[in-house]
């Protein structure tokens, strides 16, 4: 009975350990895979020139005219 | 780069990497789930490195922190050298965030795109390429003097032979230097895994026999004042914001030389006595713009800086014999290099005492 109950005990903590290590979003955030199986509009767009080049924004000037010379 | 080529990750064959798999939220934020663009960008990360490489690469990622590209120390201890303060608050730290914290490097801008400083964009799809590209990461930043000097870029001068007879990259010698040093560095030759010809070429040092230009000379001279050519020297860099608000700088066009001087930085890893000397951009007024004065002891650095010009041959004119070099004066920085604001600042570094013909 004590072998029973210990063996239980042994095993609950296991399964409580490898729970907390898939919800400890302080590592990776979601646990890899996850957001794989869920469909994922960033590598469906990414990955389509047309999409990209319609949906492209202007990008805002960071770089001065001004500069001359070399850096 | 066009706007939407930045971003273009090419295919999904990226997903099934080891970073693909961790999975875009992870490292980017955003909403993968949301269809709206503008929705799914939402909280987005364009460059994720800080925080999330060093999940798995602690190992690279600590050395990393007190790496050159990350701290950028070698500025600071430029600007600091000659009386700048540089201090929260003040004028020339400001100037120091406009105009040269740009070119602070992450690990993103090394192994996925270009770096910031080029208006980024990604090199190969989305891989992670354990070894930067030569031509879109290094020389991105690095290309002006040194990625031009290496290629042959400068008009009548040879490509480094290390480039044009084994096609060897940035990285075949500069290895550890690029994760950092054991130590803060103050500059890219204070530190102990800067490249060094040695590395490879270790038998020059142990055999110089049948060369007696080597058993005379190893000691006293750094490698390029025998086996680099004409280089780049850049002068009158000024630093401003323009009407529209955006940092900009303006200089003097380059000017090529090749001036051998005394070695600013003699120590026991750098022996020489002379060395090449290449001239920085920078002057008194560089920060002008910012206030009057920023560098009371401007002259406690020289502008002729220790170089290690990357244009290699085995064959130079001034190697060719003894008196190519031996009593030629022009080789050689002279007080009249130098400009007049200049030449307390390089006493040091100028040749007073020139080797004299030897008839050879």
């Amino acid at each position: 009975m004590k072998k029973l109950v210990i063996t239980v005990t042994v095993i609950i903590g296991l399964v409580s350990l490898v729970a907390i290590g898939c919800t400890n979003r302080n590592l990776v955030g979601l646990s890899p895979g996850a957001e794989e199986a869920a469909v994922n509009t960033c590598v469906s767009c990414h990955t389509n020139k047309d999409i990209l080049k319609k949906l492209a924004s202007p990008e805002e000037e960071t770089k001065s005219t001004e500069t001359t010379g070399e850096g | 780069m066009e706007v939407w080529e930045k971003v273009f990750v090419k295919d999904a064959e990226f997903m099934q990497s080891t970073h693909g798999k961790v999975g875009c939220v992870i490292c980017h934020g955003g909403n993968s789930q949301e269809e709206n663009k503008d929705l799914a960008h939402v909280g987005i990360v364009i460059d994720p490195s800080e925080g999330n490489c060093n999940t798995c690469h602690m190992d690279i990622a600590h050395v990393n922190e007190i790496s050159l590209h990350t701290t950028l120390s070698g500025f600071t201890s430029a600007l600091e050298a000659r009386g700048g303060d540089v201090s929260e608050g003040t004028p020339l730290s400001e100037a120091l965030e406009n105009h040269c914290n740009e070119c602070h490097t992450s690990c993103g801008q090394c192994h996925v795109s270009r770096p910031d400083e080029l208006e980024g964009g990604l090199v190969s799809g989305h891989k992670f390429r354990e070894t930067p590209s030569m031509q879109y990461n290094c020389i991105a930043c690095h290309g002006a003097r040194v990625g031009a000097e290496y290629l042959g870029e400068n008009e009548g001068v040879p490509a480094d032979v290390h480039w044009t007879q084994e096609t060897m990259i940035c990285t075949d010698c500069h290895t550890n230097v690029l994760h950092g040093s054991t130590e803060i560095a103050d500059n890219r030759y204070d530190n102990p895994n800067s490249a060094d010809c040695g590395d490879c070429h270790a038998d020059v040092w142990t055999n110089t026999e049948g060369n007696p230009q080597h058993e005379q000379h190893l000691g006293d001279l750094s490698c390029q004042v025998c086996h680099s050519v004409t280089y780049k020297n850049c002068y009158g860099c000024h630093v401003s914001i323009d009407p529209e608000g955006l940092p900009c700088r303006t200089s003097e066009p380059s000017v090529m030389q090749f001036e051998i001087g005394n070695n600013p930085l003699r120590s026991s890893e750098r022996p020489y006595k002379y060395v090449v000397l290449r001239h920085v951009p920078t002057c008194a007024g560089t920060c002008d713009y910012y206030g009057e004065n920023l560098f009371p002891d401007f002259n406690a650095v020289s502008t002729w800086k220790y170089a290690t010009p990357h244009n290699i041959q085995l064959k130079t004119p001034q190697n060719e014999s003894c008196d190519a070099c031996h009593g030629n004066i022009g080789l050689f920085l002279t007080e009249d290099d130098i400009r007049d604001e200049e030449k307390i600042a390089n006493k040091e570094v100028v040749v007073d005492e020139f080797p004299e013909t030897v008839g050879k």
